[in-house]
């Protein structure tokens, strides 16, 4: 099957810090891929780079063959590490807004998750918990039936009897021919639920394998694999 | 989805504007009452010091109401672009294109509401003071002249006065969208600051007025420059002409062209920082 995104040579330089060295990735369809590294190694730059939000200094990102732009930003939904809501609007307002702009988003699958987390439709936004407003945000995100899903800390900001509903929401609600890529330091939380993991470090790809064959090769799971390849 | 943006944008973006206006409604309101009522014809101790700093803040509070409004496009498309609302915006399957005019149309509307505003505050002050203190009926005697104002206005323009007001309407509608443009641009250029990215399209916002400031008054002598018969044109830019129109409906043209080049230079530039040079922190 066609790779759903290719990133060849992918470079990123702020002033005289490479965040970004020539990177190389291809990124399947019906996986969830684990990005993993410490900090500054490069994951939400390469994130941004993605989705647009960040010009690449050298190399190339092809997702479904286009280059960010309209086109991808149609089929990747991405939750970025912040709150990029606007506090004075409803979350109806919210839902209807997401509605309006793309194509792939499902109303009443957005309402059903709002009501599971006992958010109210009608609250404004700015009345809502900064964990709330983030439970808001991953059920925006998630209602839609994107190709790509790239969560950036999807489970930092809640509270771990949340953090199940929404990783359960992240395994029930792509569809076979997406990927969910998500970045996060809370590897114990979510390694059950990953396909394949990144490592990330000086902004290269370190590895880049199954969950499966780290356990079977290392004897490990992804976390301690992990402490053990980063320990500083 | 262009329609969509200005939706949202409209929708998100009404309520502060519409305030002002409100506000400077008020305020013309108190003064229009205050100018109707016989309290300025009385003789008592300082009314005239109290009269000259009444319309200093009455000045004063329409220049900060139109100041804000500006202040408000400029924060709301840094807000909405360039900061957390940003990775809302710029990921929306959009075009850069249809951001920037979304958010630059409703920047025009509001500025031009505003103007509106200005002036029927402006004309209905004149309007009452004259009826209060001076008896004299402008609106009537407007109309009632019409015919004879309509064609003393030719005869001194040059031009008919229907043509002369879509001049103005055409160059205050290129003004306004060169004014948010060159805000615009700034807040786009501020961006390839690594660090003080405000402080950066402050640096831009001026080095842009003082550039255009340059240019403006170097055109302004162009006219004179081409008078071969008068020696001192060049040297001091003045002029005689034969009707007030023969200066002034060239330099309203003038004055368009350049606006229509400068914004459309300037719109280019905001697109492409927006689409070839975002860097979202």
């Amino acid at each position: 099957m066609e790779a759903l995104a290719e990133i060849r040579g992918l470079t990123k330089v702020y002033g005289n810090t490479l965040a970004v060295n020539n990177l190389n990735l291809v990124i399947p369809r019906g996986r969830i891929i684990g990005l993993l590294g410490p900090n500054g190694s490069g994951k939400t730059t390469l994130i941004k780079m993605i989705n647009g939000l960040l010009t690449p200094t050298a190399g190339q990102i092809l997702i479904n063959g286009f280059a960010p732009g309209p086109e991808t930003k149609a089929r990747i939904a991405y939750l970025p590490e912040r709150t990029y809501l606007q506090s004075g609007m409803k979350v109806s307002d919210l839902v209807d807004f997401f509605r309006d702009f793309y194509a792939d988003f499902n109303r009443d699958k957005a309402f059903t998750m709002l009501s599971a987390l006992n958010i109210p439709f009608t609250a404004q936004l700015k009345t809502l918990s900064k964990g709330t407003k983030e439970k808001v945000q991953l059920i925006l995100v998630m209602s839609r039936d994107a190709d790509l899903f790239i969560l950036d800390e999807p489970i930092a900001g809640v509270d771990p009897a949340a953090r199940d509903y929404i990783l359960k929401t992240i395994i029930t609600n792509y569809n076979e021919n997406a990927s969910i890529l998500l970045s996060t330091h809370l590897i114990s939380d979510i390694e059950n639920i990953l396909d394949e993991v990144i490592f990330i470090r000086e902004g290269q790809v370190l590895t880049h394998m199954p969950v499966d064959q780290i356990r079977e090769q290392y004897g490990q799971s992804v976390d301690a694999y992990f402490r053990g390849v980063f320990a500083c | 989805m262009l329609k969509k943006l200005f939706k949202y944008e409209w929708k998100h973006f009404w309520k502060i504007p519409a305030s002002i206006n409100i506000f400077l409604g008020i305020i013309t309101f108190i003064g229009v009452i205050s100018l109707a009522s016989p309290f300025w014809s009385l003789d008592l101790a300082g009314i005239d010091i109290m009269l000259g700093l009444s319309i200093f803040f009455y000045v004063l509070a329409i220049a900060a109401g139109s100041i804000a409004v500006t202040v408000c496009v400029a924060v709301r498309y840094y807000k909405n672009v360039y900061t957390d609302e940003g990775y809302l915006t710029n990921t929306l399957p959009v075009t850069a294109r249809q951001i920037v005019i979304s958010k630059l149309s409703v920047g025009i509307l509001w500025s031009i509401i505003t103007g509106a505003v200005v002036c029927i505050s402006v004309m209905s002050l004149i309007y009452t003071a004259m009826l209060s203190y001076e008896d004299v009926d402008i609106i009537y005697e407007l109309l009632h002249e019409f015919p004879e104002i309509l064609i003393a206005f030719e005869e001194e323009m040059g031009i008919s006065l229907p043509l002369f007001l879509f001049i103005c309407l055409i160059q205050l509608l290129l003004n306004n969208t060169f004014s948010i443009l060159k805000i615009y641009t700034a807040i786009a250029l501020g961006q390839l600051f690594a660090r003080h990215k405000v402080a950066g399209a402050i640096i831009w916002y001026i080095g842009e007025y003082v550039v255009f400031e340059i240019i403006t008054s170097f055109m302004q002598r162009v006219p004179s420059m081409f008078n071969i018969f008068s020696p001192f044109a060049f040297s001091t830019g003045y002029y005689y002409y034969d009707s007030v129109g023969d200066y002034l409906v060239p330099s309203m043209l003038g004055s368009i062209a350049f606006s229509l080049i400068f914004s459309g230079a300037l719109y280019f530039l905001t697109e492409h920082m927006l689409k070839n040079r975002l860097n979202l922190d």
